[in-house]
C-alpha cells in the first residue's frame, strides 16, 4: 500500500466528512472529479515526500505525514471545488504545482505543510489570473532557487519577489522592498546575474554586486546589457487591446496622469497602468475618474509626426503619428492613438 | 486548524461595492491569498475590515450557505425594477435593481448588532431555533454552550428552572436573605439570550421573564444578577403570541422586532436532500472570519449609533407616528383625545368610533389601528433604521432604510383595527393578515399625505420649534410677541374649517407647548422689569 493510501486509511472518516463539509458548501464538486486530482496529484506528491522522509532517515515518519496529508487533502479539496484543479480545471498550470513545483521543495513543504501549500496555490492562481504574468516563469525561478531555500520564510519572500520578475508589475514598489532584503545569492538567480551566484567567498565584492544589481532594478527600463551612454529612446512596451479580443478597452483610450500615476479611460472604466520591463499590467479602477486634478506636467514630448524627445535624446517612432493622448511619469511616456485599443510606451533604455 | 476553518468560504470581494471604488493599493503580501484558505494569516485584513462589511459577510453566508430557501422580501431599487403581474387579482412581482435582502436572516443579525429583541414566528420546522442558535455562534459561542443555554418554554416552566435556585446549604444556614447564594443559570451571562416556544411558558415565570428581559437582570430570593447586554431571541409557533399560555401584553410589548420563518420553496428539496444526505448543519461550519467578538460587537453597536438620521427623514418618521394616537371621540378636552384614553377606560373602540365624523374613514390611517406608537416603539425603529443604513455601508439613513424596517419593528407594536372601514375596499382585506403589507401601506399613504401637504418645503412648526431651540437667553420682549403671534396665526389658520386629523394632533399640542415657553419667558421678562 502507498503512503497516501495508508495516511487515508488512518484517518479515513474525517477525511470522509471534509469532503462532505466541502460538498456542502460547493455543489458541484464531484466525488469523481476529487478522486481523480488525489490520484493523479496528491499521491505522487505524498510519495516523493515519503522518500524525502526516508532520505533524511527521519523515523515516524508516519507521523509526520499524518502532518502533511490533511492540509493537502483540504488544498485539493478547495481547489477541485472552484474548478481549479482537476478534469474540469479553470487554471490548468495549477497541475504544476503538485508535479513540478512542490517535489524538489518537499524539505520545506514538510516542514510548514498548511503555510506553503496554501501560499503557493494562491500565488499561481494570481500569476494566472494576470494576462500580464507568466506563471511558469514563476514556476522556473522557483525550481532554480529551490536548492539554495533554507526556510520556509525566504522561499516566500523569493516567491513574492518572482513574482514582480514574472510580470506583475503592480507589485514593483512593495516587490522591491522585499528584494533588498533577500539574500544576494537569492536575488542573483531570481535576476540572472551569474557573477553574484557563488560569490559567497568573497563577500565585499558580492555586496557590491547585489548592490549595483538593486540599483539597477530602480530604473524600470534598466536593460543589463546596454550601457548608460548607449541608451536610446525606445518602443517598450505596446499594452490594451479591445474588449472583444479580451483586452480592456471598449473603445481606443485616453491616457492621463494623476500626481505620480498613470491611468487609461474609455468610456467604461478608469484603468491604472503599471509597466516596467518586466511586464505591463492595467488595473481597473471602476467608473469614475481618479480624485484630483490631472498632472499635465511631462517629462517627454511627442509632435504631431510621432518624433519623441526627452532631454537630448530623440527618437522618430512613425507609428505614433497623429496620436490622441500622451502622459507620463520621468521614466515612462504613454501614448494612445484615435484608432487603437492599445497603449504604446515609449522609454530611455 | 479548527475543523471551522477549513469550510470557511467567505467572499473576498467587497459584499456591496460602492459606487465609487476606495482607492486601491497594490502589495506583493496579497500574493498569498486567495482562494485557498488556511495560509498566510489575514489578521492585517481583518483588523482594517470595516465592520460592516463582516456583518454583510455574515448575512452572506448565511443566506448562501444556511438558508436554503431564502425570500428577498427587503428590497431596494436604484432604477425602477421590473415588475410582473399574475392572476385575475393582478398580484405583482418586482425584480429589485439594487441588493435587496431577506429579513428572516437579516432581521435576527440587525437584532445581534443592536442587541434588542427578535421574536420569530412560524409553523413548526421552519428553522427559526436554527437562525437563533445561528445567531448564538456569530456571536462566539461553541455551538454546546448554545444548544445548552437555550431556554424551552413549557408549562411546567418555574422561575427556578428560568433564573436558578437557591444553594441548599446556604438556604438552611442563612440567617437572612442576604446570605443565599443563588446559583444562577449560566444562560444569563451569555451575550445571545434564545427563548425557545416563549408562549408555552406559563404567565409566572414569564413575568419573572418579563424582568430579564426589560431591565436586564434577574432577581430571586432578594438576590439580583445583572445580565450583560444580550441580543435576545424568541421563537413561537403562534403569530398571535398565543400558545399554551396567554403571552402577558408587557412581554410582547418588550419584543423590538418580529420575523415570519416562511415557508419552504419545494423547488430547492434538492438542497434540501444533499444537506440530509451529508449530514451537515450550518451551524457546525460558520467560518471563523464572521464571527463577532465581544468588543466588536460593543464597536459595532457604537457605529450604528453614530449613523445619522437626516431631519427630513426625522420629520417623516414623526409625521407617520402621529397618524395613530388621536382619537377624537375619546375625550373632550384636547389633551386626552387618544386611543389610550379609551384603551384605561375599557370600553369597546366600536362604542365610540362611531361618533367620528367628517374624515374619510378610507383616508385617517389613524383609523385603522387600535393604540399609538410607544417611545419604546419609536426607540427600537430608530435603533433598527440606523442598523439597516450601517449595514448597507451607509452613514447616514435613507428613505427606504426607513420604509423597508418600520413594518417589521411595528408589526406587533402597532394593534390592527379589522374593523376598520380602509379594509372593506377592494383587495384590502389581505392586509387583515398580511401586516407587513399593511404597516409598509400606511407607511407609504403617510409619506403621500406629507408630499401633498408640501410639509417638506413649508411646515410652520418644525419653523417654529428651530426658533425655539436656538434659546431664550437674551430673546427681546418684542421678539417673544411676535412669535406668539406666529403661533397664533399658525392655530387661526388650522381652526378655520379643515378638519383635525392625527398629524394635526400632535402639531396643535407642540404648538401649544411652545406659546407656554414663550408665555412664561415673557412673564419672567415683566418681572423683571
Amino acid at each position: 500500500m502507498t503512503a497516501f493510501a495508508s495516511a487515508l486509511l488512518r484517518r479515513r472518516d474525517d477525511y470522509n466528512q471534509r469532503f462532505l463539509h466541502a460538498r456542502h458548501l460547493h455543489r458541484g464538486l464531484e466525488a469523481g472529479a476529487f478522486h481523480e486530482v488525489l490520484r493523479r496529484h496528491a499521491a505522487p506528491l505524498v510519495e516523493r515526500l515519503a522518500e524525502h522522509l526516508v532520505e533524511q532517515q527521519t523515523t515516524a515518519s508516519d507521523g509526520v505525514l499524518d502532518g502533511v496529508v490533511p492540509p493537502l487533502y483540504d488544498l485539493c479539496l478547495q481547489l477541485t471545488a472552484q474548478d481549479l484543479l482537476g478534469p474540469g480545471t479553470r487554471v490548468p498550470v495549477m497541475a504544476e504545482l503538485f508535479d513540478r513545483l512542490l517535489p524538489p521543495l518537499a524539505g520545506l513543504a514538510l516542514a510548514e505543510p498548511q503555510r506553503i501549500l496554501a501560499a503557493l496555490a494562491n500565488a499561481l492562481h494570481h500569476l494566472a489570473m494576470e494576462p500580464a504574468a507568466d506563471p511558469q516563469c514563476w514556476i522556473d525561478r522557483l525550481l532554480a532557487l529551490a536548492p539554495r531555500l533554507t526556510s520556509v520564510q525566504a522561499l516566500l519572500q523569493a516567491g513574492q519577489v518572482a513574482a514582480w520578475r514574472c510580470g506583475m508589475a503592480h507589485y514593483r514598489d512593495s516587490a522591491y522592498q522585499l528584494a533588498r532584503q533577500l539574500e544576494p545569492e537569492l536575488l542573483a538567480v531570481l535576476f540572472d546575474r551569474p557573477r553574484i551566484q557563488g560569490a559567497g567567498q568573497n563577500e565585499p565584492q558580492s555586496e557590491n554586486t547585489t548592490q549595483d544589481l538593486l540599483a539597477e532594478l530602480a530604473d524600470p527600463w534598466f536593460q543589463p546589457d546596454t550601457p548608460a551612454h548607449e541608451k536610446h529612446l525606445r518602443l517598450v512596451a505596446r499594452v490594451g487591446g479591445f474588449v472583444g479580443f479580451d483586452g480592456p478597452f471598449a473603445e481606443p483610450p485616453e491616457v492621463t496622469r494623476f500626481g505620480e500615476l498613470l491611468y487609461a479611460l474609455d468610456s467604461q472604466q478608469t484603468w491604472r497602468l503599471f509597466a516596467d520591463r518586466f511586464g505591463q499590467v492595467l488595473k481597473g479602477q471602476g467608473s469614475n475618474r481618479p480624485a484630483g486634478k490631472a498632472n499635465a506636467r511631462s517629462h517627454f514630448r511627442i509632435d504631431a509626426a510621432g518624433v519623441v524627445s526627452r532631454g537630448k535624446q530623440r527618437a522618430h517612432f512613425p507609428q505614433l503619428a497623429g496620436w490622441r493622448s500622451a502622459a507620463s511619469t520621468e521614466q515612462t511616456l504613454v501614448v494612445s492613438l484615435p484608432h487603437s485599443h492599445y497603449l504604446f510606451l515609449v522609454a530611455l533604455c | 486548524m479548527h475543523q471551522r476553518d477549513r469550510y470557511a468560504k467567505v467572499s473576498e470581494s467587497p459584499t456591496r461595492p460602492a459606487a465609487e471604488r476606495p482607492r486601491q493599493e497594490f502589495d506583493v503580501a496579497d500574493l498569498y491569498r486567495g482562494p485557498v484558505t488556511g495560509g498566510e494569516p489575514v489578521e492585517r485584513a481583518a483588523e482594517q475590515q470595516p465592520l460592516d462589511e463582516k456583518l454583510r459577510q455574515a448575512y452572506f453566508w448565511i443566506v448562501n450557505h444556511a438558508i436554503i430557501s431564502p425570500f428577498y422580501d427587503i428590497e431596494y431599487n436604484e432604477a425602477p425594477p421590473m415588475r410582473f403581474t399574475f392572476g385575475d387579482r393582478k398580484v405583482a412581482i418586482t425584480l429589485p435593481t439594487d441588493q435587496s435582502y431577506s429579513s428572516y436572516a437579516l432581521a435576527p443579525l440587525l437584532n445581534l448588532a443592536v442587541r434588542r429583541r427578535c421574536l420569530l414566528v412560524g409553523g413548526p420546522g421552519r428553522g427559526k431555533t436554527a437562525i437563533a442558535i445561528l445567531m448564538g455562534v456569530l456571536a462566539g459561542y461553541d455551538l454546546h454552550q448554545i444548544r445548552r443555554a437555550i431556554q424551552h418554554g413549557q408549562p411546567q416552566m418555574t422561575i427556578a428552572d428560568l433564573l436558578g435556585n437557591p444553594l441548599p446549604a446556604t438556604l438552611v444556614n442563612a440567617q437572612s436573605m442576604d446570605e443565599i447564594k443563588i446559583a444562577w443559570r449560566r444562560w444569563l451571562s451569555m451575550r445571545v439570550k434564545i427563548i425557545d416556544e416563549y408562549n408555552r411558558i406559563p404567565t409566572r415565570t414569564q413575568s419573572a421573564l418579563l424582568t430579564t428581559m426589560a431591565d436586564n437582570y434577574a432577581e430571586l430570593y432578594d438576590q439580583v444578577y445583572e445580565c450583560p447586554p444580550a441580543a435576545w431571541y424568541l421563537t413561537a409557533n403562534d403569530d398571535a403570541g398565543g400558545g399554551t399560555y396567554q403571552v402577558i401584553e408587557a412581554l410582547r410589548d418588550r419584543i423590538d422586532i418580529v420575523v415570519k420563518a416562511l415557508h419552504f420553496n419545494t423547488r430547492f428539496l434538492n438542497e434540501l436532500l444533499l444537506r440530509i444526505e451529508d449530514g451537515i448543519q450550518p451551524e457546525q461550519v460558520v467560518p471563523a472570519r464572521i464571527i463577532f467578538s465581544p468588543e466588536e460587537l460593543d464597536r459595532l453597536e457604537r457605529e450604528i449609533l453614530a449613523v445619522e438620521f437626516p431631519a427630513p427623514l426625522r420629520r417623516r418618521l414623526e409625521f407617520f407616528a402621529s397618524h395613530f394616537e388621536f382619537f377624537e371621540p375619546a375625550a373632550n378636552q384636547f389633551e386626552y383625545m387618544t386611543k389610550d384614553t379609551v384603551k384605561l377606560s375599557g370600553l369597546e373602540f366600536s362604542a365610540l368610533s362611531g361618533e367620528e365624523t367628517g374624515k374619510s374613514a378610507q383616508v385617517e390611517l389613524g383609523s385603522q389601528s387600535l393604540n399609538g406608537f410607544s417611545v419604546r416603539a419609536l426607540m427600537t425603529c430608530i435603533h433598527f433604521i440606523k442598523a439597516m443604513a450601517y449595514f448597507r455601508g451607509d452613514r447616514a439613513v435613507s428613505f427606504e432604510d426607513m420604509r423597508q424596517i418600520i413594518p417589521f419593528v411595528m408589526h406587533d407594536k402597532l394593534t390592527q383595527n379589522p374593523d376598520a372601514p380602509a379594509f372593506e375596499q377592494d383587495g384590502q382585506a389581505t392586509l387583515r393578515v398580511d401586516r407587513i403589507s399593511w404597516i409598509r401601506g400606511l407607511f407609504d399613504s403617510s409619506c403621500q399625505e406629507f408630499d401633498r401637504l408640501g410639509l417638506d418645503r413649508d411646515d410652520p412648526v418644525a419653523e417654529l420649534e428651530t426658533e425655539l431651540e436656538r434659546g431664550l437667553e437674551g430673546l427681546p420682549e418684542a421678539e417673544v410677541r411676535k412669535r406668539l403671534a406666529r403661533i397664533e396665526g399658525v392655530l387661526r389658520d388650522w381652526a378655520g374649517g379643515r378638519k383635525l386629523h392625527g398629524h394635526m394632533y400632535d402639531d396643535i399640542l407642540k404648538l401649544k407647548y411652545l406659546h407656554q415657553r414663550y408665555s412664561n419667558y415673557l412673564g419672567w421678562l415683566k418681572w423683571q422689569t
